[in-house]
């Protein structure tokens, strides 16, 4: 569906090889605007990743579907409940161990203040009773290997005594906050490339054959279907 | 593990491993936040996963970046909080990031302190983004329910099996090679240390060896010169020395046979080894055809001698003689390793009948004891030693006994009168040869004061027996 897949099924079909082709233009044209150039963020770069995060998604539901009927929580939201490590399986399964990457874009602390414990015996002057609040933020971006990315920020904070240990605690809440985020928000991608498809939201690139050969094929059947 | 797979996995095979949850071999335990504990792998085993899995050229690793949070100074102490970012990467262009996070408390130097948190941190990253590729990885330790369940399992981890260690004789062909050059010049330093050879041939047996092969002339004129130390200085033919190869010179090179530890294959093959130089030099021939007729008296020189060959002198002092006969003082020598011979095998065991029942014990007595059972008086698994030994003790008497014995059996058996003396029983026969060690009884001795000649005691103590045996008692058998 995208640029490189069409290229190679008429290359495949006329038997007429693109590969080595030099395009020019004459005064007055600019190449570049000639070119196709298809930003993907937010909408599904193939028909795998839409194969794919179907599964991802039937995986979470059924996982979240045993919480939410044990009751034991409210109605959270799910990126709380759900853990890091089960989204991370559920996400080698799906996309393969080598079909997605996560890149941390930015891990900062936003807030590192010193409050006194309250458990223990007010002393302030003592160092060993004062807590560390540190707040942190990370955006991490998951990326498909067809393109498909999702970019979500996390938030992290830990209330320790150690100042290591809870600046520790904070940055690594703060990314697996996002990562999860970042994981589930592959759902929505699905929901909303549904909706435009449906509503013929996309009028660019590949899009417009799309539209138009439906358009014209008003039983839904696509001359890409192997069924025929 | 995986070293016979092919380096380059399938896909499919490496997501079929990252599955797979980690066993108990892999678990460590710490305390973490809030004094619970907390399983986790330790980094060199997360690594060795990796190889594993990915294969050692199927995985990288980038220190995006390294931050230090803070540095705090109290009372000359630093504290430093320091985080990294780490990107692990795989053939195919997939790649996790993480963020990993280490701290140094209260160290006294800040060097420390920075290498610490540092290298804390990379690992911690390291480990965080690979336990994103799958359970193999580290993964599964976030499941409280599988740890609990490998909590259970029992697990002795496994003796270092010395056959799969990495040892540096490995290399030692490779670094034998390079060390040649080494060793001479060492000895060019050092003049007065005369290394002693292992392979040692006489005059004779080179000059019969060059007789009838050729090919080994090179070699040996090459390497050798007379071994007479007293003789005059030699005079060394001019073509040998015009251009020494080295290089070939060091793959022919038995170095490590003058190592300081000799080997005893040495020991035992320095007669052979002349044949097998004869089979050896194919390359000596190739690149020095002209030495057949050199009409030089050959032996060995010193290290210092050979540097000096080579410098073309025609002159070989007397001191640049090797002599082989050498023994150097500063050395204890327990043994002349200037000479050899032949062990001698030990005549009992050469007089043994090959049926015989002595015989057919050897194969299921326990190897490492048979040494001290037929020295020593210690109570031995063998029947024939231990009758042999009452025997000797017992001297005249109990071997009449015992021949009575046998006329005993004789008559009980009315029939078989002819095959009697065939089937006499092997035991009296033995009894007989074991007699023949010991030196006859020359006195009558009597029974209760019988003490068994020849107590030699067992070169190999069994385990268990005490070392020190003030009152020299002697072990009665059970």
């Amino acid at each position: 569906m995208n640029k490189i897949s069409n290229s190679t099924s008429v290359s495949a079909d006329n038997h007429i090889s693109y590969n080595t082709t030099e395009f020019n233009v004459g005064p007055g044209v600019n190449l570049n605007d000639l070119k196709m150039t298809e930003d993907w963020e937010g909408r599904p770069a193939s028909e795998w990743s839409v194969q794919r995060i179907g599964v991802l998604e039937s995986k979470i539901e059924s996982f979240s579907y045993q919480i939410f009927r044990s009751n034991k929580y409210g109605k959270h939201n799910i990126s709380k409940i759900i853990p890091k490590f089960k989204l991370v399986e559920f996400a080698n399964e799906a996309f393969g161990h080598d079909g997605w990457s996560v890149d941390v874009l930015d891990v900062q602390v936003t807030e590192s203040t010193t409050t006194p414990n309250q458990s223990v015996e007010t002393d302030l002057n003592s160092e060993e009773n004062i807590m560390h609040n540190v707040i942190a933020e990370a955006n991490v971006k998951v990326t498909l290997k067809d393109g498909t990315n999702t970019r979500v920020g996390g938030i992290g904070r830990a209330v320790l005594p150690s100042k290591a240990m809870s600046y520790a605690k904070a940055q690594k809440e703060a990314i697996s906050d996002a990562l999860k985020k970042a994981i589930l928000s592959f759902e929505p991608i699905i929901l909303e490339y549904n909706r435009k498809v449906q509503s013929n939201y996309y009028v660019d690139g590949l899009y417009v054959s799309k539209i138009k050969q439906e358009s014209y094929n008003p039983l839904g059947i696509s001359l890409a279907d192997s069924k025929l | 593990m995986d070293e016979r797979k092919p380096i380059f996995q399938t896909d499919e095979d490496i997501q079929a491993k990252l599955q797979k949850k980690l066993g108990p071999e892999f678990v460590s335990k710490r305390i973490g936040f809030g004094k619970n504990k907390v399983a986790y792998v330790e980094g060199w085993k997360v690594i060795n996963l990796a190889n594993q899995i990915f294969g050692y050229n199927g995985w990288s690793t980038d220190v995006k970046s390294v931050t230090v949070d803070f540095l705090d100074e109290r009372q000359g102490r630093f504290s430093i909080g320091c985080s990294a970012i780490i990107c692990v990467s795989l053939a195919n262009g997939s790649y996790r990031e993480d963020v990993g996070y280490g701290t140094a408390e209260n160290e006294r130097r800040k060097g420390v302190a920075f290498e610490n948190a540092k290298k804390t941190a990379v690992t911690d990253a390291l480990k965080r983004a690979m336990r994103c590729y799958g359970n193999a990885l580290g993964n599964c330790f976030y499941d409280k329910d599988f740890l609990n369940q490998i909590d259970k399992m029992k697990y002795d981890p496994p003796d270092i099996e010395e056959a799969n260690l990495y040892r540096a004789s490995d290399e030692r062909i490779n670094r034998s090679r390079t060390n040649t050059k080494d060793y001479q010049e060492d000895a060019a330093e050092l003049p007065n240390k005369k290394r002693q050879l292992a392979k040692i041939e006489s005059p004779d047996e080179i000059a019969q060896s060059v007789n009838e092969a050729p090919i080994a002339q090179s070699i040996s004129a090459r390497t050798t010169l007379p071994v007479n130390p007293s003789g005059p200085p030699y005079k060394v033919p001019k073509q040998l020395n015009n251009k020494l190869d080295l290089e070939n010179e060091d793959l022919l090179d038995d170095s490590f046979t003058m190592s300081d530890d000799f080997q005893d294959d040495d020991l035992l093959n320095m007669s052979s080894l002349a044949a097998k130089a004869k089979a050896l030099p194919v390359q000596a021939t190739s690149t020095k055809p002209k030495n057949d007729n050199i009409d030089a008296v050959v032996g060995f020189v010193t290290a210092k001698g050979a540097v000096s060959l080579q410098n073309n002198k025609d002159v070989l002092p007397k001191e640049n003689m090797f002599d082989p006969k050498y023994q150097a003082h500063s050395i204890k020598h327990t043994i002349d390793q200037s000479t050899s011979k032949h062990v001698p095998v030990n005549a009992v065991a050469q007089n043994k009948a090959p049926g015989s029942r002595d015989a057919f014990y050897e194969k299921f007595a326990a190897k490492g004891k048979q040494l001290g059972t037929e020295q020593s008086g210690a109570p031995s698994t063998i029947p024939s030693t231990t009758f042999s030994e009452v025997a000797v003790t017992t001297s005249d008497i109990s071997s009449t006994t015992s021949s009575t014995n046998d006329k005993i059996n004789l008559q009980s058996g009315p029939g078989k009168a002819p095959t009697v003396n065939e089937s006499l029983p092997e035991n009296s026969i033995h009894t007989e040869i074991n007699v023949s060690k010991f030196a006859p009884p020359s006195k009558v001795v009597h029974p209760n004061t019988s003490v068994p000649p020849n107590p030699v005691r067992s070169i190999r103590r069994e385990v268990g027996r005490p070392k020190v045996n003030p009152l020299q008692l002697k072990r009665t058998n059970p």
